[in-house]
């Protein structure tokens, strides 16, 4: 299933909630005092949002007015399995802290191999050792002490 | 200056400098030759386990790492067809037809003396030129400084693609990002939210691995690339080696190539791609035999391979002289140089002389070691290639996570590595480039930074024009922006012509 995406279009609207959003946080930084000469905290801030602002707008002129448009068509069930890899992933970050990065690591090798749909155990030895080979070589030969099982 | 450059020697050969050379010229190798990994990518993973050794150890790792990854490129072009990376692509041209001819060996030895000799003579270049420009950039005041941040972000021109518009939002968001934290003039928080971790701002190595491994990695999910098995590799045989009088022939254009490798690989923003096309289309168009371009002519290999090697070093005069990163892989070098507490900019060579010396005298070492790697390990490299993608995906995410980690020695850093590389995959399906992202976040601190100082000095904003060397860099700014656009576009169709013509 595919689905099309005007991405000159999306892209400026999106970066022009970004700088509308950047424009109010800014107003929240500290000013420098009124008769100073000097640039206060906020002004590179503001200025990044009103140039961003600037170019989201153009960039959805020259889709709306000029037609000069990338359009792209999304592969929705090519971007479900990413998403459902990246939510592998995200487990394996909050288990590592939990249960050490060691273990979480295998286990993450483990769980995107079955994902991938490898069913030779060799590859799973591999990466079972790569992980192993990471967590002693940051530990002892690097002296990073990566986090370990509580 | 000379008792710096003896230490420099001194340190340069030591047998821990020498071995960590070694080390990261063979992970350039596999990373450039293996389609989908590139040496940037290597910097990045390996810049971590640089954190425990010292400064001259790790930046020669590095180097080798960027310098074998150059080379690394031609093997996938040669045995495959396939680049290894964007500036191994005009080696395709000769160097698949010349191994399908039988000659895989002749043109992998073509390719590693080009490279090789590239490689010396951009480190020529930066031993001769560093020194000279960095003693001028010290009479820089802020205004100059900022002036020249300006001119260091206009490279996003360069990088940003079809849609310069696109590119410069991205470089502006990675400005934006360069803001978060405590500011350095006031100590106000800036989009801190409360979080002690933010109170630096966001590591820069999260960033990175985040923005370009992370997502290389997603990317090779929807593309569904753990599936693919590499066929038609062509062996490599021991019997169509390289003679001396094919040698003597690629001379000519071997050095002509690297002049070209130094001249763009100094000026921020080309890159080595650009550099290697031009390589191969100045090589074609002053070559006695132009019709055998395209066909498996020896001087169509050396001419792409010497450009792209002559960039290495020469792209490191902007950023170890004036602070400037001059491409993306300067920007993840920026990260290990100031982690080894190695400020870029004219002071390094005052102050740090000695390893300055060091790191470039090791930079002609590595390049002999590339030699010597490259002429006996072509097998391992050959073999190198059919490493399945679905063992590489699982490892390349446990270094991406024990590199981002062991940054700050906080999980908050893979926090931040995750977020961005989601954000990257968005950005960059929307066809918003990353590089721009990288380069001003990495510049974005420097040039607020001296903006405000010059307001202080100068009270407004003319100094830009009343300042002879703000205004030349001024103008250099608007120069190198057009000069960038128009040869991007014109590489572009000169590109897609070659390609049309080969298929």
């Amino acid at each position: 299933m595919k689905m099309k995406i005007r991405t000159n279009l999306t892209g400026g609207i999106f970066s022009a909630l970004f700088a509308g959003v950047l424009w109010f946080l800014s107003l929240g930084i500290i000013e420098v005092m009124p008769n100073s000469t000097s640039v206060g905290a906020n002004f590179f801030p503001k200025a990044m949002a009103v140039l961003l602002f600037i170019f989201s707008i153009t960039l959805i002129v020259q889709s709306v007015f000029f037609k000069k448009e990338e359009i792209i068509e999304l592969d929705l069930k090519g971007e479900l399995r990413t998403m459902i890899f990246l939510a592998i992933i995200v487990a394996y970050v909050v288990l590592i802290n939990l249960i050490g990065f060691l273990i979480s690591t295998i286990l993450m090798s483990s769980a995107v191999l079955w994902y991938l749909k490898c069913r030779d155990w060799k590859y799973y030895v591999i990466c079972a050792a790569a992980a192993i080979v990471i967590f002693f070589g940051f530990t002892y030969g690097l002296r990073i002490k990566l986090p370990k099982l509580l | 200056m000379f008792s710096d450059i003896l230490a420099g020697f001194q340190s340069a050969f030591m047998l821990n400098s020498v071995l960590l050379m070694n080390l990261g010229v063979l992970i350039g190798i596999i990373f450039g030759a293996i389609p989908g990994l590139t040496g940037n990518l290597a910097i990045i993973l390996f810049l971590p386990a640089t954190f425990g050794m010292t400064p001259v150890g790790g930046i020669s790792m590095l180097l080798g790492i960027y310098c074998g990854g150059a080379y690394g490129g031609s093997v996938s072009s040669i045995l495959l067809g396939t680049p290894g990376s964007n500036a191994a692509v005009a080696t395709v041209f000769d160097g698949y037809p010349l191994a399908k001819k039988g000659k895989a060996r002749k043109a992998l030895t073509i390719a590693l003396i080009a490279s090789v000799i590239g490689g010396l003579i951009s480190a020529v270049s930066l031993l001769v030129a560093a020194p000279v420009i960095a003693r001028f950039a010290l009479r820089f005041g802020p205004e100059e400084y900022f002036a020249l941040s300006l001119f260091g972000l206009s490279i996003i021109a360069g990088v940003s693609g079809k849609n310069i518009v696109k590119g410069v939002i991205s470089g502006s968001i990675g400005v934006v990002i360069s803001t978060v934290g405590l500011d350095a003039i006031t100590a106000s928080n800036r989009f801190t939210f409360g979080n002690i971790y933010l109170l630096g701002g966001f590591n820069v190595l999260g960033v990175l691995l985040g923005v370009f491994a992370l997502c290389t990695i997603l990317y090779k999910i929807f593309n569904k690339e753990y599936e693919s098995k590499v066929e038609n590799q062509i062996q490599i045989t021991g019997t169509d080696d390289l003679t001396f009088k094919e040698f003597k022939t690629c001379v000519p254009c071997i050095l002509k190539s690297s002049v070209i490798g130094v001249g763009i690989g100094a000026l921020p923003g080309a890159g080595a791609a650009i550099a290697a096309f031009i390589g191969y289309n100045s090589a074609k168009n002053s070559s006695k035999n132009r019709e055998e371009f395209g066909k498996g002519c020896i001087e169509g290999v050396a001419a792409p391979e010497a450009a792209n090697n002559a960039v290495t070093a020469a792209s490191l005069i902007p950023l170890l002289t004036l602070g400037i990163p001059g491409s993306v892989n300067a920007a993840a070098l920026i990260g290990a140089l100031t982690m080894h507490d190695l400020v870029p900019g004219p002071t390094l060579f005052r102050n740090q002389a000695p390893v300055m010396y060091a790191i470039i005298i090791s930079l002609f070492l590595i390049n002999i070691f590339m030699l010597i790697q490259g002429r006996f390990l072509s097998k391992l490299f050959s073999k190198v290639l059919v490493i399945p993608n679905m063992i590489m995906i699982p490892i390349l995410i446990m270094l991406c996570v024990a590199g981002a980690y062991s940054a700050i020695k906080s999980m908050f850093n893979v926090y931040a590595m995750l977020g961005f590389g989601i954000f990257a995959y968005f950005f960059t399906k929307l066809k918003f480039p990353a590089a721009p992202l990288v380069l001003g976040m990495v510049l974005g601190k420097i040039t607020e930074f001296n903006l405000r100082r010059a307001f202080v000095t100068s009270g407004n904003i003319t100094f830009l024009f009343t300042r002879p060397i703000c205004l030349f860099f001024i103008i250099m700014t608007v120069v190198l922006v057009i000069t960038l656009r128009r040869r991007e576009s014109s590489s572009k169709t000169s590109l897609e012509r070659e390609s049309s013509e080969k298929a």
